[in-house]
């Protein structure tokens, strides 16, 4: 059976294959501002987060100390530097310190400087024991970015194993998952959890298995749709005919054609969890300190503001609404550029 | 039940009964079904084809689906090498189910897109315990050689072939578990004319070689005329007609069958034919009409179409035909007796 139409025309492009859907998903992103101003601010505040302890800490980054040179000792806690006083040392004329950019420590207080107003010194100011909001606000980032992913992760997992049974065996499991997913959506999801913090420690794991928890509902039926759409497709009645294993055809061949929507959801469910944890450490029933959240610093707010302390309402406010707002865009130009319709 | 030759027969499909459920209302209560397949039956005989002809919306596809249990049957046998599908595990399906394949109409539906040839080859000889270890590769390049497709097309995604080339790794896929009998639907509908007929040659060429045996389900007749051994012609989910190529084209008896022969066109300008053009549309399936299904369009109904319904008899000894005008017996009655 030779003939010509078995010539397969060279790929120019050996990457090409791999990344075609993904390639055209971009190319559609790109065109939309707002989506790559808030995937600018997301990718800012995934360095920020990463970076924290290089950012905004009274350890240094490099120090020369007794002769002895320390790299990141943040990182490497050499022994005789356990109880180092970092913040009142200074470096004498054979000593040497590189201090991260914020010096100052997110947990130091400072009780003669308290609910001190920005200076050159304590960019954003200090809250009501000395700590300089800056650090602190930087340090919350790292909470709740990895809240925020953390839960949405659990939740993307649980949707997922409900969704794609409930898509693909239908009949009574599909009924099953259903009433599941009605039952749990019922519940007001901010009282639920304050229900369940108030039986758990809120340590930050446990926010964030709780967040993931109550959040599931809305992948499992993204996914669940998804599946009964494609169940009927024909690759996936071919690949039931040869004889693969049900595990097999859901998530090989199901699932990695059914994540596009769930990927938009999840981006949208990343703002929801990150505003979830301020609302709860605001409430004092989240982070517990002195872990600094930027729902904690508002907490301090309430009784302050009122004394004309400004600072800390306004930039923990901002941050948490910049944050949601980012991944809000990054969402919707995902979904965007993800709809076929809208493609031109 | 005697159409083909008097061997064993490799497929053998009794009384087969698909009614999808209707649904109405708060309760889903079940309020009528569209009866899509509604007591068919054949044999295939190993290395042979049998196409099923039909307008669309006359069960060949669910037929199809139904023999493999990609549909589940409302009631009836698949016999197939002694067999019953019908009252298989899931775990039995599985392994035997392999002798039996698909190849589909669209081949841009019919790959998985986020996968390359090779893993969906591999896959399939992994399920199976096939080809283990070393083999693998060797398989595979003789899989896709088999279907004429050379082996560095296995690294590649299906986005990057062309509907004639999708639809041999379709094939491929199909014969990478050995089966015996392949169920083809509507194979060559979706493709080019230009390239439907390398499909079939490649199909044939299979045949020959593999011993296969397909259930070829199309609405092109002169497809069926050049690929079939038997044909059965269906019409609102019932057999009206089953014979040899043969006896189908030259002597066909059911009005329904000579409709059809009459609407497919010949390649001739100075043919001149007759053309019997059938009034109203097919019926729903969801209310079908009573006694022989065909009657309110049929040129040749009798009063006693409405009331009978008229089992497949014997015209000759490889040609049945379900008309009492045509192809009468004494005492028709609803009940299948085709002996």
């Amino acid at each position: 059976m030779s003939n010509p139409e078995s010539t397969i025309a060279p790929s120019s492009n050996p990457t090409r294959h791999r990344q075609g859907y993904w390639r055209l998903v971009w190319r559609q992103f790109r065109k939309n501002k707002q989506a790559l101003v808030g995937l600018g601010l997301v990718l800012f505040l995934f360095v920020v987060a990463i970076l924290t302890p290089v950012l905004a800490n009274d350890v240094p980054i490099i120090m020369v100390h007794e002769g002895e040179r320390y790299i990141l000792p943040y990182y490497t806690r050499p022994a005789e530097l356990v109880n180092f006083q970092y913040d009142r040392w200074e470096p004498s004329e054979d000593e040497y310190a590189l201090r991260p950019p914020i010096p100052h420590s997110p947990f130091r207080q400072n009780l003669r400087n308290r609910q001190a107003a920005p200076s050159s010194e304590h960019w954003l100011g200090t809250d009501d024991r000395g700590r300089d909001v800056l650090s602190r606000m930087i340090w919350g980032t790292r909470i709740s970015i990895s809240i925020g992913f953390v839960a949405v992760g659990i939740s993307v997992a649980i949707g997922v194993v409900f969704g794609a049974l409930a898509g693909y065996y239908t009949g009574w499991v599909d009924v099953v998952v259903l009433r599941i997913i009605e039952v749990m959506m019922c519940f007001p999801s901010f009282f639920l959890i304050l229900a369940i913090i108030a039986f758990v420690r809120p340590s930050i794991w446990n926010i964030m298995i709780v967040i993931g928890l109550t959040s599931w509902m809305g992948v499992a039926r993204l996914v669940r749709g998804e599946f009964l759409k494609l169940r009927e497709s024909e690759f996936v009645l071919a690949a039931r005919a040869t004889g693969l294993r049900d595990m097999r055809v859901m998530f090989r061949h199901l699932l990695p054609n059914a994540l596009a929507p769930v990927l938009v959801s999840a981006t949208f469910g990343v703002a929801g969890a990150i505003l979830m944890e301020s609302g709860l450490s605001f409430l004092g029933f989240g982070v517990q300190p002195p872990t600094a959240s930027w729902g904690e610093l508002l907490k301090q707010s309430q009784r302050l503001v009122a004394d004309g302390v400004w600072w800390l309402v306004t930039f923990p406010g901002a941050a948490i609404f910049i944050t949601v707002t980012a991944f809000n865009l990054v969402g919707e130009g995902l979904r965007d550029a993800m709809d076929p319709r809208l493609r031109q | 039940m005697n159409v083909s030759t008097p061997t064993e027969p490799l497929l053998a499909v009794e009384g087969l009964v698909k009614h999808f459920p209707v649904r109405r209302g708060v309760f889903s209560k079940v309020v009528g079904a569209v009866r899509a397949v509604d007591g068919v039956d054949f044999t295939i005989p190993p290395g042979k084809t049998l196409s099923l002809v039909g307008e669309s919306g006359c069960g060949k596809t669910t037929v199809g689906r139904t023999i493999l249990r990609l549909i589940e049957p409302t009631g009836g046998r698949v016999v197939f090498k002694g067999v019953d599908m019908v009252s298989l595990g899931r775990r039995e399906l599985r392994t035997t189910r392999r002798r039996m394949q698909i190849i589909f109409q669209d081949p841009y539906g019919s790959l998985n897109p986020r996968m390359t040839v090779y893993s969906v080859l591999s896959e399939v000889l992994n399920a199976h315990g096939l080809a283990p270890g070393k083999q693998r590769r060797e398989r595979i390049y003789e899989l896709l050689d088999l279907v004429g497709l050379p082996p560095e097309s296995a690294d590649r995604y299906p986005h990057e072939f062309s509907g004639g080339q999708r639809q041999r790794i379709g094939i491929a896929r199909a014969l990478a578990v050995e089966p015996d009998l392949i169920v083809a639907d509507e194979p060559i509908s979706a493709l080019d004319v230009s390239i439907q007929a390398q499909i079939l040659n490649l199909l044939a060429d299979l045949q020959e070689r593999l011993g296969l045996a397909y259930l070829f389900i199309s609405h092109d007749l002169s497809v069926v005329q050049l690929v079939s051994d038997m044909v059965a012609v269906m019409y609102l989910g019932r057999i009206v007609e089953m014979g040899t190529v043969k006896d189908i084209f030259e002597r066909p008896v059911h009005p329904y069958t000579k409709a059809l022969l009459a609407a497919a066109p010949v390649a001739d300008p100075e043919h001149a034919r007759k053309r019997i053009i059938l009034s109203g549309d097919v019926p729903s399936p969801i209310n079908p009409p009573s006694g022989c299904h065909f009657h309110p369009r049929c040129p040749d109904a009798i009063p006693a179409c409405r009331e009978l319904e008229q089992a497949l008899t014997p015209v000759t000894a490889s040609h049945e035909a379900a008309c009492m005008v045509h192809a009468p017996t004494t005492g028709a009655t609803s009940q299948s007796g085709s002996e």
